[in-house]
């Protein structure tokens, strides 16, 4: 399996959260208010066409709009294999969590 | 303010910000940034969408760069592996076109070094560039001169008169003398006289002593640590006395000996003073011009306008004598960098470079890294058909034109820097040869040096990018369609190309054959030409004045007695040697002020015979007429011309007797054959021989051939029993002679090996080429032998191309070569000739070199079974 890094991980995420409306801007959107950190665009887009490459994103064109100036928006959907790598990546981090009672417990 | 316009996101940021992600997303990226912007815009004005735009170019700069980076070392790890790969499978042609271009590029290396050492002569001094020396040019007795020395005043007078000169430091080379120290008696070389200021204008490190006062009294000296070594061991050298032309010096410093890059070369400098305290008179005169003067102009002082207020300076002092003489002398300035290499005049303080050789040899190294470059280049393009395929493949799998240029040039880059690599081993390995070749102490200091770092550098990005290009653009340009389907390519256009290359080549290495062969060829016919003097067997014996006529005559005596001595004479100096004067006479018949310069020096009577010197008119001195010795002259052919006389034989010449100018009358004896009294780089000049003991100098012995040796190791006995403890010091006229010849003979040694380079680096090509077009048409060939074809005619079909391309190279060599020397041969006014067969057994020799080295593939390959090569692929 694939470990994932954790900006990998959150960008899976919100690709999933967001579902249909998962595009750049809102996915820097996203990530920019559940963490409170600034995202960049490289930052966001780097490790999405990673992600891509390795399969674990299905990337898709949008229809170009009036509004953006004919530039079309690229959409982002989890693929099967991005599924299960996310699956797989929270397995491991309960497995490991799970070992420390105390600060399970909390 | 436009609103409209900031309603758009800048240009750059944007640019930069669609990098982030791949090629056929960019559109989007770009429409996401311009739709966060205009958020920004309408939530919270311009002012803070410019800022989240550029906050988001620098934060995305990190993520940007190292993701670059990532992934262009994952296609260099592609590259470098194919690279690798090439090399392997090419063993034969890697080698040959690596060891081409690093034997070429160490050549270049070296011939760089030399070339920044001589260019770097007298740079070390602090105050170099406001260094000048004043020299002396013009009209002297109808003769035109350019003099590197002053009158002794005119260095004093320059400080005093011109607010611009800080100081001025007078040099007089007194040469080899003879020093003694308690029982020490040594002949010392490069003794000079020196003003104090010496250590003041100039950065020669005085070790010890004051240099504010070590050169101010008379009789003193400053010594290097190698002379003090000689004389006094370890003892403290500072305050001791060494013996001197009977006078006692008192050594007050120790002085660094100069770097091998200064003009200036003593072992010893003794103070001007003394000079002063000996002869008062002659150091006031201003006719007396024997010392070079070296002035330090203040900082910022226009030289050139300097040069031209000091042009006429001359005239406030001896103007009035100048005129009445018919004399015009003015001065000039030399830069202290540019005496080495770009001054030739008379009385130099050293021998000097010539500028002209800098260029020869930059030119010869820039033709070997040229001929370099060539091979590689050709046996690239050649390599390039074989790897249509792989072009193919690569394009097929989406490469871009752009990227297999790139891993092209990338390939040859990396072979010039695999190269250059082996040539600097090879230049550290050779360069202690090649020194002693260029008779120069070279070192190399990478890191120090930045000009040669900047050549180090261009030596490996011209070839590997020049050498790179073309078989890039080429391969490139393949259609994958076309190069899959027939394999191989082989354009008619690539064959032309090189073909021009191997024409080039040769044309290059004729040329240096041509140009060794003629050096070499000069050099001989100047050691060979005949002199108008025999000096085979000559002894020469040195001794300084101290010796007296008395003691002279009785060792000329003592040796003529000698058994195996043919004769011995007695005279001022020996042909080739730079002893002679050159002084105006004022012949009969002429009026005071029409002075001719002649060149003189003075003989006993054997001498003419001893060197076989020929008398046309007249007689010889002889030693039982008392009105010789003093009162007659012998004069040349030239001489006799120059003066114009129908009949010399009793005619009388005037000369000035000393510096109250009383004249003393010579009558002419004889008028002797013309001999080369000067090494051949001169013209015979008008000569005028007198008879004077009290100049004599040195003993010219002719000696039998048989039993040399002990003939030499009797005079030399002789010698010792007669000059207790003095040293024996001699040398043989013929040697001495051919001595005179060392920087032609330097160069051309220097030239044949790097003609012998650049044949070994074009043979490597050639055989390269041959072998690639045998394996090429290895099919061709079976067939050809199935249906009838011999050995010879295949050897024939392979070496025919490159017999006719040399043929060719040679009517391209010729007229280079011949305008290039002729211009080479225009220093010399004694010029061997231009043998036509020298051109012709150049060609020759290449023609030789190459069908050699085709001949060894076409032969193999014509051998080969047919039935291995048609089976081949």
């Amino acid at each position: 399996m694939k470990i994932l890094t954790k900006p990998e991980e959150l960008l899976l995420l919100a690709v999933c959260n967001l579902g249909e409306k998962a595009y750049g801007v809102e996915i820097l959107r996203f990530l920019s208010e559940k963490t409170g950190n600034g995202w960049s665009i490289g930052s966001i887009y780097i490790p999405l066409d990673r992600l891509a490459r390795m399969g674990y994103v299905d990337t898709f064109q949008g229809e170009p709009t009036a509004e953006r100036g004919g530039k079309s928006k690229r959409f982002y959907r989890i693929s099967e294999k991005g599924m299960q790598a996310l699956a797989e990546n929270r397995k491991v981090s309960e497995d490991l969590w799970s070992g420390i009672k105390k600060l399970a417990k909390g | 303010m436009n609103f409209e316009n900031k309603k758009i996101p800048p240009y750059f940021a944007v640019k930069f910000l669609k990098l982030v992600s791949d090629q056929s997303y960019h559109s989007s990226v770009i429409g996401d940034v311009e739709e966060i912007y205009s958020d920004r815009i309408e939530s919270d004005g311009w002012i803070s969408a410019r800022m989240w735009i550029w906050r988001q170019v620098f934060s995305s700069f990190p993520v940007f760069l190292s993701n670059s980076i990532y992934r262009s070392l994952i296609m260099f790890r592609n590259y470098l592996k194919v690279i690798l790969r090439n090399l392997r499978k090419n063993k034969a042609y890697s080698l040959i076109n690596i060891s081409g271009l690093a034997v070429g590029m160490a050549c270049c290396l070296m011939i760089m070094t030399y070339i920044n050492f001589e260019l770097s002569y007298d740079r070390f001094h602090e105050n170099a560039e406001d260094i000048y020396r004043v020299a002396l040019r013009g009209q002297i007795s109808g003769r035109y001169m350019e003099i590197a020395t002053l009158a002794p005043p005119h260095g004093p007078a320059m400080i005093k008169d011109c607010p611009e000169v800080e100081n001025a430091v007078r040099f007089n080379k007194a040469g080899k003398k003879l020093l003694k120290f308690e029982d020490k008696i040594i002949y010392e070389t490069g003794i000079m006289y020196s003003d104090n200021s010496v250590f003041d204008i100039f950065s020669f490190e005085l070790l010890e002593g004051d240099p504010l006062k070590a050169l101010t009294l008379p009789h003193t000296m400053v010594i290097t640590p190698e002379a003090a070594q000689k004389f006094f061991g370890d003892q403290d050298p500072i305050g001791r006395i060494i013996k001197m032309d009977d006078e006692n010096f008192t050594v007050t410093g120790i002085i660094q000996k100069p770097p091998k890059n200064s003009h200036l070369q003593f072992n010893i400098l003794a103070s001007f003073e003394t000079l002063y305290k000996r002869d008062p008179n002659t150091m006031n005169a201003w006719f007396n011009f024997n010392y070079n003067t070296y002035i330090r102009l203040s900082k910022g002082t226009d030289s050139k306008a300097f040069e031209a207020k000091i042009d006429g300076f001359l005239n406030n002092y001896i103007g009035l004598i100048m005129r009445a003489a018919k004399m015009e002398l003015h001065n000039f300035l030399q830069p202290l960098d540019s005496i080495h290499l770009r001054s030739n005049l008379i009385a130099e303080i050293s021998q000097n470079g010539d500028i002209k050789y800098i260029y020869v040899f930059s030119g010869v190294g820039f033709l070997i890294l040229i001929l370099a470059c060539i091979n590689f280049m050709n046996l690239s393009t050649a390599r390039s058909a074989k790897r249509a395929k792989e072009v193919g493949m690569r394009k097929v799998m989406g490469a871009e034109r752009k990227r297999l240029f790139y891993q092209f040039i990338g390939e040859s880059l990396s072979m010039s820097i695999i190269s250059l690599m082996i040539a600097l081993i090879l230049v550290k390995l050779t360069l202690p040869f090649f020194s002693s070749l260029a008779a120069v102490d070279l070192k190399i200091n990478y890191l120090d040096d930045k000009s040669l770092l900047l050549g180090l550098l261009g030596i490996t990005l011209i070839p590997g990018i020049l050498a790179g290009v073309y078989p890039a653009v080429v391969l490139s340009g393949f259609r994958p369609v076309q190069v899959l389907k027939s394999g191989i390519l082989n354009s008619a256009r690539q064959s032309g190309f090189r073909r021009i290359l191997v024409l080039s080549q040769f044309s290059i290495s004729i040329a240096l054959i041509i140009g060794t062969g003629l050096i070499f060829s000069q050099l001989n016919y100047l050691k060979d030409k005949d002199l108008g003097f025999n000096r085979e067997h000559v002894l020469v014996i040195q001794f300084d004045y101290s010796m007296t006529y008395e003691r002279i005559m009785t060792l000329k005596k003592e040796i003529n007695g000698i058994n195996g001595v043919i004769k011995a004479a007695a005279a001022r100096s020996a042909p080739g040697e730079d002893a002679y004067n050159t002084q105006g006479y004022f012949p009969e018949g002429r009026s005071m002020s029409e002075s001719v310069m002649m060149e003189n020096f003075s003989i006993d009577p054997d001498y003419i015979g001893a060197l076989g010197i020929e008398i046309i008119e007249g007689r010889n001195f002889s030693g039982d007429i008392s009105t010789d010795p003093g009162k007659a002259v012998l004069i040349n052919e030239t001489a006799v011309k120059k003066l114009e006389w129908e009949n010399a034989i009793g005619k009388t010449i005037r000369e000035i007797l000393n510096t109250k100018f009383e004249l003393g009358e010579l009558k002419t004896v004889g008028v002797f054959r013309d001999f080369h009294q000067k090494s051949l780089h001169s013209k015979i000049e008008p000569l005028v021989l007198d008879f004077k003991p009290e100049k004599f100098r040195r003993i010219i012995i002719k000696i039998q051939s048989e039993d040399l040796g002990e003939t030499v190791k009797r005079i030399e006995d002789k010698w010792r029993s007669i000059e207790k403890g003095k040293p024996f010091e001699y040398f043989f006229l013929d040697e001495s002679f051919d001595k005179l010849y060392r920087a032609e003979e330097r160069l051309g040694r220097i030239i044949s090996a790097f003609t012998l380079f650049a044949l070994f680096i074009g043979c490597l090509g050639l055989f390269g080429l041959a072998s690639f077009i045998a394996e090429q048409r290895t099919r061709e060939i079976g067939v050809r032998k199935v249906l009838g074809s011999n050995v010879i005619s295949i050897v024939y079909l392979l070496c025919r191309e490159f017999v006719l391309l040399i043929l060719l190279a040679n009517f391209i060599a010729w007229p280079l070569a011949y305008f290039a020397l002729k211009y080479w041969l225009s220093n010399f006014p004694y010029q061997a000739p231009l043998n036509p067969g020298l051109f012709i057994s150049a060609g020759l020799i290449a023609l030789g070199i190459a069908i050699l080295t085709v001949s060894y593939q076409s032969i193999k390959t014509a051998l080969s079974n047919p039935v291995n090569s048609l089976r081949y692929e």
